[in-house]
């Protein structure tokens, strides 16, 4: 990680301006179509409209839900999953090839079949999100859980731990960093799959709002609405960043 | 089996007649059909509160012999008995100090974290738990680190936090496995005379593998030796030197010059 | 033996299906069977639509992951050897990256309309970001004697860039290539199931919209094998020709 002295951010700073004020200076004068790189002032005038009367926030508040829920159950499920596989070499042994082989199947590929078993609406946003997310958290959990350092369980077994606190105490702490990382993954291709199903199943949402101004020409609904899911996609990361500093921040200490 | 094996320790009190652990016949191969087993015909009687060093060269099997009294390894042939009662599973009273230290420490919790690991799983409530495991660090000289997490610390304090870890499951014997190996001299001499003084004030019986002869003969009031394809042991030998031992004085004993000698000769033999 | 033990689990699998199938027990219009889906894959290879999809989804693909990567090493290798560069523009470039490539479905449509350049430009802005962040660190970690040597022979931009920078960096930016490949071919096919009647996952959409139960498993089935073989593929490279490129540590 680069450490940024004042003057660097000073210079970045002023280098963004500096790409905006251009932006801003060749879309007014119509140097490029406004139609297609409408000048900046015009996006955030948009989105300041979306947010204050309000129409901002269904779009919002839907997509958020929609990932959050397929989010959390791929992701329980997912841990739960890769804690019973990783810590069994028999399962492993019949699992592993099948997993490897579904690991990269495009997690969107499965909606028209979604669609045929559950119709356009919201159980089957939420089997997709959930359908595509569990797949990375599935991967790194089982090898979480897998490369658990054989020596811990001799310790475990010294102190004749019993099976539920080994879980606990041991296991899952061990395969923790894993599964951060494969939470890290997870949760943007639920956002990227929640927007997907928006556009695809018309759902209410910040996909769908986005299909919408580009079918209506409506171009600084559009950007702006491209904005906010940028927004959207770096909080939530954040939000994962600081729970995984939380948790894992022994790591950082190790020599 | 050698007199001197089955003979009385005089140097030692004993409360009872009857030794703490046991091995008889002991022999482990990778298989059956192993040419030459990893251990051969293993017999050794050790007494409650003794301090029994092992030495040998690397593969003469000394750390797969420390893994069966443990009970991590089950033995092909023969016996093996704690306080009378056959070593079939690992066990709490049996504690075992592994020389990767930083393997065997929990990076996740802080170092008082990982002694109150030990007290875990007993009917006694956090609180308690935290004081008995403060208690136990104040007297290896580790208070000061309770709320460290054991990556930020140098090798031979993570070896003394696991070194306490094993303390605190209270066990009748400790096992440790060339503990010291990866540490520098004078970290290395300061915890041998920490470990010595912990073994006789809590009256631990202790298995001690070296590579270092000097280190077993400090140590020990028994040394074994031992040679390696297949792993035998050689030589036992009653170490009558004064306790409380310390670095210069006992080191320069002419006893522990001539035990020097004697085993020295003794590993050096062509096997 | 290992094929055995490997193909257990989906064969049991795909037999269940088949035997709930037949028994009704699950929703043929929805569900279909493996017997009905496997010979409609049989039919769309034997007609050569499933060869037509797949070539439309990977020539997208492949364009897509190429512009991306002449972008992304030429922004690595300018950010990674210019410090100052990279802490003034950097920071505008992590801004875009958070931004979901499916975002900008509707931006590249304003943009190119329906077709090929939409899918291009959408799977290039996905997979430029691992090339130029794999770049950016290989050229960073590239040992400063080795800019000595060039400085030393008098070498021009263009010659240190050939013979120093990017044999040096290969290794590497191969990696991130590894990882573009992968996310490209999502890209592509989740850009042909929204918009662009284009490719395998148009097959997909339309077989849903057209009833075509079968289809859309077929397909589904294609798809997954042609992602294992391209994975498989790239794995190979990396095995055979950049072998050479690894040097040892220094």
């Amino acid at each position: 990680m680069t450490r940024y002295s004042i003057s660097d951010r000073v210079g970045a700073l002023a280098f963004a301006i500096g790409i905006l004020a251009a932006w801003q200076f060749l879309a007014s004068f119509e140097f490029i179509s406004p139609l297609f790189f409408p000048p900046p002032s015009r996006s955030l005038l948009a989105l300041w409209d979306m947010i204050v009367n309000g129409q901002i926030w269904l779009p919002l508040t839907s997509t958020i839900r929609r990932m959050i829920f397929g989010w959390l159950a791929a992701s329980v499920c997912g841990v739960l999953l890769g804690a019973i596989i990783g810590s069994s070499p028999r399962l492993r042994l019949y699992l592993e090839p099948t997993l490897e082989f579904l690991r990269p199947l495009p997690a969107s590929a499965i909606i028209p079949a979604a669609i045929l078993l559950l119709g356009l609406g919201p159980s089957m946003a939420i089997s997709v999100i959930a359908f595509g997310s569990i797949w990375p958290v599935l991967l790194a959990s089982v090898y979480g859980f897998k490369t658990r350092d054989p020596r811990l369980t001799e310790v475990a077994q010294s102190l004749e731990m019993s099976w539920v606190r080994f879980q606990l105490e041991i296991a899952l702490p061990a395969a923790m960093p894993s599964i951060f990382a494969g939470l890290r993954v997870s949760l943007s291709i639920s956002l990227i799959l929640a927007v997907v199903v928006e556009m695809q199943s018309g759902q209410q949402g910040l996909g769908q709002n986005i299909l919408l101004a580009q079918r209506n020409y409506r171009s600084a609904e559009l950007y702006a609405g491209i904005f906010m899911l940028g927004m959207l996609g770096l909080t939530l990361n954040s939000l994962l960043s600081t729970a995984e500093r939380r948790i894992i921040g022994w790591k950082r200490n190790a020599h | 089996m050698t007199d001197q094996q089955n003979a009385p320790l005089q140097a030692l009190e004993r409360a009872t007649g009857r030794p703490a652990l046991v091995l008889r016949h002991v022999s482990l191969a990778y298989d059956a059909s192993a040419a030459i087993p990893i251990l051969k015909d293993i017999n050794l009687s050790v007494a409650a509160g003794e301090f029994l060093s092992i030495v040998g060269p690397s593969g003469c099997g000394k750390t797969s012999l420390l893994r069966m009294i443990a009970g991590h390894v089950a033995p092909s042939a023969g016996d093996i008995e704690f306080e009378g009662r056959k070593v079939i599973k690992p066990a709490r009273n049996r504690a075992i100090v592994f020389q990767d230290y930083n393997r065997a420490l929990l990076p996740w919790r802080t170092v008082s974290g990982n002694v109150e690991l030990a007290f875990e799983g007993l009917a006694i409530t956090k609180a308690d738990r935290r004081e008995k495991a403060h208690a136990l660090l104040a007297t290896m000289g580790l208070a000061h680190a309770a709320q460290q997490y054991p990556g930020a610390l140098s090798g031979g304090m993570q070896q003394r936090v696991q070194i306490a870890r094993c303390l605190a499951q209270e066990p009748k014997m400790l096992l440790m496995d060339e503990p010291f190996g990866a540490l520098d001299a004078m970290t290395r001499q300061g915890l041998q005379d920490e470990v010595s003084r912990l073994a006789s004030e809590k009256k631990l019986t202790v298995i001690f593998i070296t590579h270092d002869l000097e280190e077993a003969i400090y140590l020990g009031d028994r040394v074994a030796s031992m040679t390696a394809r297949p792993g035998e042991i050689a030589d036992l030998v009653n170490i009558d030197l004064a306790r409380p031992r310390n670095q210069l004085g006992t080191r320069e004993d002419p006893r522990f010059l001539a035990y020097r000698h004697r085993l020295f000769n003794q590993l050096e033999r062509p096997v | 033996m290992i094929f055995v033990r490997a193909l257990a689990v989906p064969i049991a699998f795909f037999t269940l299906w088949e035997i709930s199938g037949r028994l009704g027990l699950i929703p043929q219009e929805a569900l279909s069977r493996p017997s009905l889906f496997l010979y409609a894959l049989y039919y769309a290879l034997a007609d050569g639509s499933a060869f037509t999809a797949a070539a439309q989804t990977l020539l997208t693909t492949f364009s897509g992951l190429a512009v991306a990567t002449v972008a992304g090493i030429f922004l690595g290798v300018l950010l990674g050897s210019r410090p100052i560069l990279q802490r003034v523009v950097g920071p505008s470039l992590e801004t875009l990256r958070p931004i979901p490539s499916v975002a900008l479905i509707p931006l590249a449509l304003l943009l190119f309309g329906f077709g090929i350049r939409l899918e291009i430009a959408v799977i290039a802005f996905a997979c430029v970001w691992p090339v130029m962040i794999v770049t950016i660190d290989a050229v960073k970690g590239i040992h400063p004697r080795f800019f000595q040597v060039a400085d030393g022979l008098e070498l021009s931009h263009a010659q240190r860039l050939r013979k120093i920078i990017l044999p040096a960096a290969i290794g590497q930016i191969w990696v991130g290539v590894r990882v573009a490949t992968g996310i490209a071919l999502i890209v592509a096919v989740t850009v042909e199931i929204v918009v662009n009647p284009n490719g395998l996952g148009y097959a997909m959409i339309y077989a849903q919209q057209m009833f075509q139960v079968d289809l859309v498993y077929a397909y589904l089935i294609w798809t997954c094998l042609i992602g294992w073989a391209l994975n498989w593929l790239t794995g190979q490279v990396d095995r055979r020709w950049l072998a050479k490129y690894q040097m040892s540590s220094t």
